[in-house]
């Protein structure tokens, strides 16, 4: 029995391989594997199954928050909100060690608040902040090396895309999951400052203070640009930690608060709105793809039995849970670097849950370390979007933003490590929360 | 062989814009739930139900045109360290074998909607839909996700002289 189910392992993992590095879309790599699995080890019928898990898959009301929350980013990208938010923190951080590096860090912790992306978070800030610090002579490792590391905040601070993906497939409260990122993600955008003004307070050089300087009149003013966007956190957060709405109704709520700040900044005209949401309809139908792939697949693996074999045979090795987690957190770095956050997710959740939550950690807390490993593999090469994104907006080499990535790397698994010893500070928010 | 890859390039885009349409319709339709709820205690009934076949015609609708501008995720890792030629012949048949895929997979999605004709399945909710109506508008989207793969084959097969990038 035993090596049966190691047969079966080994064929599913070979076809996956296989699939996936001939250039097979993600998501039909998946459905082609469940295909395989089910045509030679069992008796069901794998066309019947795979239409009707496919059906089951994407007519869920819970995922309607996926295509709202990135039609409310596309809004907000498409806006110019976001180089108003930029404007109206110059005045407050430039006289800082570290001066407006510190920008990236804050901009797109709050960025973040309102987008489910990392790749949006940091195509958006680093679009306004890249061309600025070069004019102004700032060190581009640390400029580059601060937007890599902290646009990936976008899937740690809610709401967060990945984080929907995830609660829907771990069964656990959207909501919950989405209260159990602040924290975290504050406690990263926390270290990242730190590394930054200590830098900045050891070598002034990285950062050259800015010639401009501003009054308190100036700082006051602009608040005003700063509005939209901590409005908007509050209508959507706070609508689902207060428990008035459901992250899909917060999502609704999220599209109509952007679409009038947009419209108050006459930015918005009919053609834009459709091309916000002809982009929506486009990442949407990318996530889902793979989703639904990964749905299939992890019927047919559940159904084969080896995700429970695999648990059972690590839960025979007696890891103490520690070292359970380091295994696993070299397992994701290793995926991290050749595939993409939503693919890692659906692909490792099913084996990975049963195993981690018999080892007794909580599902909400595997979720924020899952995306925290996410977060990690958006900037390590060769595959990291990320590093994509901020090739797109720069033009340099992949391994070299990588390298500029590096520190923060290590303080995203510093972070990661802390939040492994001290799970409260993701479980403590979700534990006082009202749910809808 | 060119006209057939721009006409279903131009299909992809008209789902797409459908999918748009479906998607703000979505939009509304959920909002106006959420106020005529909280101001009013009336419910329009049919909000999470119809927003979730919105979801569910929207991502086989939008998958053609997001295949077209090329974003759906693959892995070009080891491809990258082939010959650029045999890393073309492959990346014809990865897509030849998706498209048959996608093929096979619409057949029993069409089988799915035909039964739930034959067993005159319903939601189940107060509204009692008929379950062929939405899963017909899926099956037409991956009706049409399936000729743009066929169309990205052909791409990809013309690409290998061209050296084009088509995917």
């Amino acid at each position: 029995m035993e090596s049966e189910l190691l047969f079966m392992s080994i064929v599913v993992f070979g076809v996956l391989f296989i699939a996936l590095s001939s250039g097979i879309w993600v998501g039909f790599s998946l459905f082609i594997v469940g295909f395989v699995g089910m045509t030679l080890f069992s008796y069901l019928p794998a066309g019947n199954n795979m239409a009707s898990s496919a059906w089951a898959t994407i007519e869920k009301w819970e995922y309607v928050a996926l295509p709202l929350f990135i039609l409310m980013g596309e809004i907000l990208y498409r806006s110019g909100i976001s180089e108003r938010l930029f404007k109206a923190l110059v005045p407050w951080l430039y006289r800082l060690p570290g001066g407006l590096l510190l920008m990236n860090i804050v901009s797109c912790t709050l960025f973040a608040a309102v987008s489910g992306s990392s790749a949006a978070t940091t195509a958006t800030v680093g679009r306004i902040t890249l061309a600025e610090f070069d004019k102004l002579g700032y060190d581009q490792s640390l400029s580059m090396g601060s937007l890599a590391g902290a646009g990936t905040l976008g899937f740690l601070i809610p709401p967060s895309l990945i984080m929907i993906v995830y609660a829907i497939l771990a069964e656990v409260s959207i909501g919950k999951m989405f209260m159990a990122g602040v924290l975290p993600g504050l406690l990263l955008a926390g270290i990242y400052s730190v590394y930054i003004i200590y830098r900045g307070i050891i070598n002034p050089e990285i950062a050259p203070q800015s010639q401009e300087s501003y009054s308190w009149a100036d700082r006051l003013l602009g608040l005003k640009d700063l509005a939209p966007t901590l409005i908007l956190i509050l209508v959507v957060l706070g609508s689902i930690y207060g428990g008035f709405a459901t992250p899909t109704e917060a999502a609704a709520l999220g599209v109509l608060g952007a679409f009038v700040f947009a419209a108050i900044n006459r930015q918005l005209t009919i053609k834009i709105f459709f091309e916000c949401l002809k982009g929506a309809v486009k990442t949407n139908a990318m996530i889902m793809l793979i989703v639904v792939g990964a749905g299939f697949l992890s019927r047919v693996m559940g159904f084969l039995g080896i995700p429970a074999a695999i648990t059972l045979a690590i839960t025979q090795l007696n890891l103490s849970p520690y070292m359970l987690m380091i295994l696993l957190g070299g397992v994701y770095l290793v995926l991290g670097c050749l595939l993409d956050g939503f693919s890692i997710v659906v692909m490792t959740l099913p084996i990975a849950l049963p195993m981690v939550t018999a080892a007794g950690f909580d599902p909400i807390w595997f979720g924020i370390y899952l995306i925290l490993m996410v977060e990690v593999s958006q900037i390590t090469p060769p595959v990291g979007f990320n590093l994509f994104v901020i090739q797109g907006l720069t033009g340099e080499p992949i391994m070299k933003i990588a390298r500029y990535a590096l520190p923060f790397f290590f303080l995203m698994l510093l972070t990661t490590a802390i939040l492994t010893v001290f799970p409260q500070i993701a479980l403590y928010l979700p534990e006082l929360m009202v749910t809808k | 062989m060119n006209t057939f890859v721009k006409l279903s390039d131009k299909l992809s885009d008209f789902m797409a814009n459908i999918s748009a349409v479906i998607l703000g319709l979505m939009s509304i339709l959920i909002i106006v739930e959420i106020f005529i709820w909280n101001l009013f205690e009336k419910t329009t009934l049919i909000a999470d139900e119809y927003s979730a076949y919105g979801l569910a015609a929207i991502i086989f609708m939008g998958a053609g045109y997001c295949l077209k501008e090329k974003g759906h995720i693959r892995i070009t890792l080891v491809l990258g360290f082939l010959p650029q030629r045999l890393a073309r012949f492959i990346t014809f048949f990865a897509t030849l074998i998706t498209t048959v895929f996608m093929g096979y997979l619409w057949w029993y999605l069409f089988k799915m909607v035909g039964s739930a004709i034959r067993y005159e399945s319903t939601s189940g909710t107060l509204t009692n839909t008929p379950l062929w109506i939405p899963q017909t508008i899926m099956l037409v989207g991956a009706g049409c996700f399936f000729i743009q793969l066929f169309a990205t084959t052909l791409k990809t097969w013309q690409a290998i002289s061209t050296k084009e990038e088509v995917v």
